[in-house]
């Protein structure tokens, strides 16, 4: 009986964590997730390399806390020229991921990179949470078969050395891991208000407090109603600790998905907690990303206003990452990006006739 | 026989009085309380803070501005107000104290608003009736029984008592006489000096360092060796936070796992504060987290998952026996993370961020440098702007309140070189608080933790 029990449990687990996914989604999730990766690998640099030129130079005055995985690997703080080191290694081995160059490798190496310089940022410093779904979803990709659809793996499978078929789908365990560690995330921040902040978190001024603590550019102006902050701390409350329900329905997801986003700019704009972009790019887990193309494509067919309104949220959403990354990256390097991205959807759109509906239909199983 | 016995009398007598002398030398303070016979004048009526006055007029708290013709009454964020008034004070940092029945209040041009000041440990309770200030931050008050001198920039105070050679109370106010302090008492006024004589310091003028260890839970024992005239107390903090606690027992209790930097510091009963002792301290994990037993623990842990999560039939049953252990080990520690909360286990990590709470009358704190000009002005000067490299404003406040002058002039150059326009040539070190009312938030004086121009 409890074999019985045991053994549906374990395939039940292999049913939801490794289900049959497009190989263009995973591979389009492989991309957006290396490329955050390297997003943040390089907002992280300066800092870094600064700490590691101090060790260099000996003049190094903040305390060496070692987070717990590099004391397990005995990883020690590192000098400037391996600090470089380290750097290029993983930002080329990021750039190569999200092209899908020697994918798995590229994902494996870029994994241990970004693990060993976010432990020695948070090592001289303090660990932030903004993270972690992004860390545990990096270091899943090497064990699916990441390179199989929209990577450069899977072009030259296809035509070098001789043409061979692709898999169309794959399994999907990375993007199922990415969506629950969100999930149990939002779910535990949410619950964790309940539990340890009890009643008293939702007098208004336990928010007002938060917000106006942290002082961002809207604290004065969201936080300074009691009841509006009781009203807010309801709605957030709520949002956090239901989030899991966008596990189990993808309708819910409609709400779930900006509501979190909303959140975040809002944390952002009223808390000066930074843009949080690494955890709502995340998000992008609960969207089947190689229907999103079909979907833009139908937007801008519809009629004038479908196509204004199409084309004012790509064109605010792309400011918005644009503008949150120029931190990090040069703008001639996101330019560029930007600028091959629309290249690529007007060939794949003419490829088809601008004709949403030739597009032959996947079937997303989440 | 007889020389001997005189002799033995004679240097007996001579031990003794050196003894007294001794004692008299170490309670060398405690004579400083002298009856006054002179005129007290009497409390000030009135602090000017640039273009705002602070006026005490029939027991209230009233302000003016400048060009305004008559005084308004001084807003203030105690539900029960302030009470009636008794002293002002103004104090070096352009703030003003205010001595009141509900407490000691602050003020300042910029905040227009009567806020108790903050205040931790060694603060006597109840109407403050007199206060005269140092300039440097700190404050001498009296309550009807006790005389104590407070510390505003770190929020604590000492009182005297028997040992220090107080007057017995009640006491009636305090005043100031040049550099004399007044205390009116029911039996007359006594006159004390503060600052006399050398402040407590490190034994042969070096500070004593040593690297120690500690199990977690225990407390630390500090006792570094401290050459002063008179009772003295240590307090101490680790680096990265910038208030002084009172070592409990002669310990510090608290300590985390983990590599920590603790100084010492010894204060005499006027609060002046010298460093006295300089700790590397280790707080080993305890052997249930330590990285072997951890370890052990994580490979036992797979060992027996994967014994349970092996299929027994089926294809690929080594790739489906991976993801099982994968998914349910990555699930596992994520629960764990979030019964434990601790970040130093990143990218596993617990979720009591924003959990804490507030009620009416929290107070909210941000540490803040303002660059000094000589023309009196001010500006905010941003983590960029001082070259500072910590992600944390505690850890800034901390690195500038107690860094040395050396440090804080390679902090000037560079704000000098990076914002030429701002002509900086000092800075402040501030602990702006907002409290949290029912009518909104108030923006109230900040705590000035310390001013420094080369």
């Amino acid at each position: 009986m409890i074999r019985a029990l045991l053994r549906r449990c374990w395939l039940g687990t292999e049913r939801l964590f490794a289900p049959q996914v497009p190989a263009a989604r995973l591979g389009a999730f492989r991309a957006v997730v290396c490329l955050i990766a390297l997003y943040d690998y390089l907002l992280w640099g300066n800092a870094v390399l600064a700490d590691a030129a101090a060790v260099s130079a000996g003049t190094q005055d903040r305390p060496w806390t070692p987070i717990f995985l590099l004391e397990l690997f005995g990883a020690g703080p590192l000098d400037l020229e391996q600090a470089r080191a380290l750097y290029v290694t993983g930002a080329v081995a990021l750039c190569c991921g999200a092209l899908g160059l020697c994918a798995r490798v590229s994902c494996a190496v870029g994994a241990v990179c970004f693990y060993w310089w976010s432990g020695l940022g948070y090592s001289w410093g303090k660990p932030h949470h903004d993270k972690v779904a992004l860390a545990i979803t990096l270091a899943a990709l090497p064990f699916a078969r990441v390179g199989a659809g929209l990577a450069v793996d899977a072009v030259l499978r296809r035509r070098w050395p001789r043409p061979r078929g692709g898999a169309r789908f794959v399994r999907g365990a990375p993007i199922r891991i990415a969506m629950v560690t969100l999930a149990f995330g939002y779910g535990g921040a949410g619950l964790s208000k309940l539990i340890l902040g009890g009643v008293e978190w939702f007098n208004g001024y336990t928010l007002q407090g938060i917000m106006l603590g942290h002082d961002g550019y809207l604290s004065r102006v969201v936080g300074q109603s009691v009841a509006l902050c009781q009203l807010q701390s309801v709605g957030v409350v709520a949002v956090q600790a239901a989030f899991p329900l966008a596990l189990i329905s993808v309708r819910l997801r409609w709400f779930f998905l900006p509501m979190a986003t909303f959140f975040h700019l809002m944390t952002w704009l009223t808390m000066d907690t930074g843009p949080y972009m690494r955890v709502w790019l995340m998000l992008f887990a609960f969207v089947p990303l190689e229907q999103v193309p079909a979907a833009l494509l139908r937007g801008l067919r519809r009629g004038p206003w479908s196509r204004a309104f199409t084309a004012l949220s790509v064109a605010m959403f792309a400011a918005l990452v644009g503008g949150v990354a120029s931190r990090a990256i040069a703008w001639p390097w996101l330019a560029g990006f930007g600028l091959l991205l629309v290249l690529w959807f007007v060939g794949w759109a003419r490829a088809r006739g601008w004709n949403a509906a030739a597009i032959a239909g996947t079937t997303p199983s989440q | 026989m007889g020389d001997l016995a005189s002799a033995a009398r004679r240097s007996g007598a001579a031990a003794g009085l050196a003894l007294v002398a001794f004692a008299a030398s170490l309670s060398g303070q405690a004579r400083r309380f002298l009856p006054f016979d002179g005129a007290v004048p009497r409390a000030r009526e009135q602090v000017v803070l640039g273009a705002l006055s602070v006026e005490r007029v029939d027991g209230a708290l009233r302000l003016r501005e400048r060009d305004e013709a008559s005084s308004r009454p001084a807003p203030c964020t105690h539900p029960e107000g302030t009470g009636r008034v008794h002293a002002l004070a103004r104090t070096g940092f352009g703030q003003c104290v205010v001595a009141a029945d509900n407490g000691l209040f602050v003020l300042d041009e910029a905040h227009p608003v009567a806020d108790l000041a903050d205040l931790r440990d060694g603060v006597p309770e109840g109407a403050v009736l007199g206060v005269v200030p140092r300039g440097d931050g700190r404050v001498f008050v009296c309550t009807s029984e006790i005389f104590a001198c407070v510390d505003l920039r770190h929020g604590f105070g000492a009182s005297f008592g028997g040992p220090e050679g107080a007057p017995p109370p009640p006491y009636l106010g305090l005043s100031a006489v040049g550099d004399e302090l007044v205390l009116r008492t029911a039996a007359g006024d006594f006159s004390y000096v503060p600052d006399q004589g050398a402040p407590p310091r490190p034994a042969g003028d070096r500070v004593d360092r040593a690297e120690l260890q500690v199990a977690y839970g225990d407390a630390l024992p500090l006792s570094p060796p401290v050459t002063a005239a008179g009772r003295y107390q240590l307090r101490a903090r680790r680096k990265h936070h910038h208030l002084l606690r009172p070592l409990v027992d002669g310990a510090l209790p608290g300590l985390r796992p983990g590599y920590h930097t603790v100084e010492v510091y010894a204060l005499d009963r006027d609060l002046r504060r010298r460093e006295v002792g300089r700790y590397g301290v280790y707080v080993p994990l305890p052997p249930r987290f330590s990285t072997a037993g951890l370890l052990a623990a994580g490979v036992g842990g797979l060992v027996v998952l994967a014994a349970c999560a092996w299929p027994r039939r089926g294809r690929r049953r080594v790739a489906r026996a991976a993801l099982r252990v994968g998914v349910v080990s990555v699930l596992g520690l994520q629960v764990l993370a979030a019964l434990l909360g601790y970040g130093r286990s990143w990218p596993f990590m617990g979720f009591s961020m924003y959990t804490e709470t507030y009620r009416e009358g929290s107070l909210l704190y941000k540490p803040q440098v303002l660059g000094l000009r000589d023309d009196g002005g001010e500006v905010a000067l941003s983590d960029w702007d001082l070259g500072l490299r910590q992600d944390g404003y505690w850890q800034v406040l901390s690195e500038l309140a107690y860094g040395d002058e050396p440090l804080l002039q390679r902090h000037l150059d560079i704000v000098r070189s990076r914002r030429p326009r701002y002509r900086v040539t000092g800075l402040r070190i501030l602990d702006t608080r907002k409290r949290l009312t029912v009518d909104g938030p108030v923006d109230v004086a900040p705590v000035v933790v310390r001013e420094w121009r080369p």
